[in-house]
């Protein structure tokens, strides 16, 4: 018996060492290509250790929007501001996530002057973000940040770390290089009512406003500005503009905001009806760099300094 | 709980190190922990039909009993019908009632009568075909004066509910199981590892190979209007590997984990997909179930001994009873036929036995007619699987229409390259399959030769191809559903 208990032992044991020596060399083999943050959507891959930002992003596509494509040094030059950029688009990653993001941002020692968290309506009623398991998959195994997400409370945690364990082993991961668009330059040539309709439907799962989920939210959301400002973070709250306007929940979305910022002390900004010209626009509601570029300059530039 | 969840990883361990350490070597308290860890492990699903399942045990208990007692024919029988009408009255509300509904009424509204009907919207008890088979098989040796009945209610509902082969087979026998569980089990270090060695081969099975086939295959047949011919034959081929690495892996992991009690159970596959026709496809799957209905039904029937109609008769009859037993679906039945008509060629010539040896028994590739052989009948199989794994005939015919259609099309640059490496995976495993079969299982004995630093790397290979690949999505296993 104590023999096939220790075959066991040495056979876990073994296998536990190989996939960990797996992770971390196909990670070493991805970070060592130096990526910037407009040349990833990985957090991890660009955030350094003691470093000291003037701002933070924080969201989901529409805050990564201010990086990609080579937005990111066009935003820090407009700014004046050096910037890390930790929104995660493509359906990834929810409130919660985000708010380990900047837990671990601080664990590493790292400051930031202002977060500006860009709080688009679906972030706060999706029932489909906060449990999607490929959240950290473009992310570098590193056994701090596993640890500390070990012991972050989170829905499908297990499913998540396993999901990105498991991606540094395939041919994506292997091959990720920068990307190399220098701008995003698509343009929509009108608005149509139909997508958005569907796109408003699908972005709310049931289609309906789920309230349980956007208290949820709302809650993680005031425990990330709870935790910028122990570290003495400013922190930006703002609705990002949409082609269509205002997204349903739009309403419920604001007065959070508006609320939050009375008893929090932070500032609120509602952008959602600010572009209405398609030109600025990649699709209804995501920004290409002509509207980056034109919105930080109009509307982002003037809030924060 | 499921074999792949890390629930199981933590239960199995646990029971396995009370069960040879708690238990003082006696196998009268292994069993009753091995029947607390079975209802445990089944209440992991549903609380409320573990009484379902407590109830059958008592049930075919107390009338195995009352059968032995009768002192007549007549009251004998009357407990044998007492018993098979509850657990086939069971099996028929909870799995077969809103078939026959929805059927009658559709038949109904052909005559173009109206029917109001209303369906029972509850779940299938998990393994209710597996346990119910299971008392079905005791009650009826015991009416037929094969065994006599178990005294020991222990003993008997460990025999029903050993949570190995609870919720998925092998389909046991009360003459196979029951001496085994009534002895002292001794615990012998090569059988341990022997067992273990099959979980892991079964585990490659169900989550690298079953469980990322179904992401394919589930594609192909979710979505099979807006697919190419090429795509959807590559869904069909996806879907014959999925439901195998999904029900041998199954069967693997519950042969393993009991030979880990010291218990071996019946063996259920036997590298089908290496068949030379379709008979010797069905003694090498499932044959656990095939073996149940040859013993309790065909042989009833008369078997073959009554000249070729009767044979002919008896084997459609199995095969879509077997069908049915599959699941409440007139694609299930259309499954049966298909392979009654396929193994009929050989029930006419009386051809039916002649592939009984291993293929290629002691070389290393087949010949060319043995090769062109095993290639027909897994294409015969494949084409018997669609009406499987459609969700209705019309959906079937639509599948397959859809093939011949354009089957010559090349599949999209997408579908290809995102299911490349999972072809390679399953040539890799059917290539370790062949080597292997003339074992109970592949990889039985493979590197037995080789030194052991080797093997063991061939195993951490193993474990971290199932880690790396295996799709831990928690999806059901297939045969849950049956």
């Amino acid at each position: 018996m104590k023999r096939l208990i220790s075959l066991v032992l040495v056979f876990a044991v073994s296998l536990v060492i190989l996939i960990l020596l797996v992770v971390e060399a196909t990670s070493y083999w991805v970070d060592r290509r130096n990526f910037k943050n407009s040349e990833t959507e990985s957090n991890l891959l660009v955030m350094r250790n003691d470093s000291s930002y003037d701002l933070v992003f924080l969201g989901i596509s529409h805050a990564r929007n201010f990086s990609r494509h080579r937005n990111h040094e066009r935003i820090e030059s407009i700014l004046n501001q050096k910037i890390l950029n930790m929104g995660q688009g493509g359906g990834i990653c929810g409130p919660n996530e985000q708010l380990f993001y900047l837990q671990y941002f601080y664990s590493q020692g790292n400051k930031a002057k202002k977060i500006v968290y860009v709080l688009s309506p679906p972030f706060m009623f999706s029932v489909s973000l906060p449990i999607a398991s490929n959240t950290f998959n473009y992310e570098p195994f590193r056994i701090p940040f596993v640890w500390q997400y070990l012991n972050f409370p989170a829905e499908n945690r297990s499913e998540r770390l396993m999901s990105m364990i498991q991606f540094k082993l395939t041919p994506t991961w292997i091959n990720h290089i920068p990307f190399s668009y220098p701008i995003g330059t698509s343009r929509l040539e009108k608005l149509d009512s139909a997508t958005v309709a569907k796109g408003q439907e699908l972005a709310f799962n049931s289609g309906s406003e789920d309230m349980k989920r956007f208290a949820f939210s709302a809650d993680i959301l005031q425990q990330t500005i709870d935790l910028a400002r122990s570290h003495g973070t400013e922190v930006v709250l703002f609705i990002p503009p949409a082609l269509f306007g205002k997204w349903r929940g739009h309403e419920i979305t604001k007065k959070f905001g508006e609320k939050v910022a009375l008893q929090k002390g932070v500032s609120f900004y509602d952008f959602s009806e600010t572009e209405f010209d398609p030109k600025f626009y990649y699709d209804h509601h995501h920004l290409n760099t002509y509207g980056v570029v034109h919105f930080t300059e109009k509307f982002l530039k003037p809030v924060l300094q | 709980m499921l074999f792949n969840s890390v629930e199981f990883a933590l239960f199995l361990p646990v029971v396995f190190l009370l069960y040879w350490f708690a238990t003082g070597g006696k196998y009268r308290i292994q069993n009753i922990l091995l029947l607390f860890s079975s209802y445990y492990f089944y209440s992991c699903w549903s609380k409320k039909f573990l009484l379902l399942l407590i109830f059958s045990t008592l049930l075919d208990y107390f009338t195995g009993l009352k059968m032995a007692d009768a002192k007549t024919g007549k009251e004998k029988t009357f407990w044998f019908w007492l018993s098979v009408g509850v657990n086939l009255g069971f099996l028929g509300i909870f799995k077969y009632y809103n078939f026959f509904i929805t059927s009658f009424a559709e038949g109904a509204s052909q005559l173009g009568l109206h029917a109001e009907i209303s369906t029972l919207q509850f779940l299938l008890p998990v393994g209710i075909s597996f346990y119910t088979f299971h008392g079905l098989s005791y009650v009826i040796d015991i009416y037929k004066d094969r065994i006599k009945p178990e005294k020991n209610f222990i003993d008997y509902a460990v025999f029903v509910c050993f949570f190995p082969l609870l919720v998925a087979g092998p389909i046991e026998r009360a003459t196979h199981l029951l001496p085994q569980i009534k002895s002292p089990r001794v615990f012998q270090y090569s059988k341990a590892v022997d067992g273990l060695r099959q979980i892991l081969w079964g585990l490659f099975k169900k989550v690298v190979i079953a469980d990322n086939c179904a992401v394919f295959a589930n594609a192909a047949f979710n979505d099979s209007t807006n697919q190419s011919g090429g795509t959807l034959f590559l869904g069909a081929l996806f879907f014959a590997f999925q439901i195998y690495g999904d029900f041998s892996g199954y069967s693997d992991i519950a042969l393993g984990t009991a030979r880990l009690f010291g218990i071996e159970l019946l063996r259920n596959f036997a590298f089908p997909y290496f068949s030379r026709d379709i008979a010797e496809f069905w003694r090498r799957w499932h044959i656990s179930l095939s073996t149940w209905f040859k013993d309790y039904l065909y042989i009833p029937l008369g078997g073959s001994k009554g000249g070729t109609w009767m044979r002919v008769r008896n084997t459609f009859i199995i095969f879509l009873v077997s069908g049915f037993w599959h699941g409440a679906n007139w694609t299930f039945i259309a499954w049966g036929f298909l392979n009654a008509l396929f193994i009929m060629p050989s029930i006419l010539f009386s051809t039916n036995r002649i592939n009984l040896n291993i293929v290629a028994q002691g070389r290393h590739l087949p010949d060319l007619k043995e090769f062109s052989s095993i290639v027909l009948t897994f294409f015969l199989t494949v084409f018997a699987w669609i009406f499987f794994r459609a969700d209705s005939m019309a959906h079937a015919f639509q599948y397959i229409g859809s093939i011949w259609k354009d089957a010559m099309s090349i599949l999209s640059v997408q579908t290809y390259s995102s299911s490349k490496y999972l072809i390679a995976l399953i040539l890799l495993f059917m290539g370790i399959e062949w080597a292997g079969r003339e074992n109970q299982y592949a990889i039985a004995r493979i590197g037995f030769s080789w030194p052991r630093i080797l093997r063991w790397k061939f195993y951490l290979l193993i474990g971290l191809v199932i880690f790396f690949y295996g799709n831990f999505n928690k999806t059901e296993f297939i045969y849950f559903a049956f």
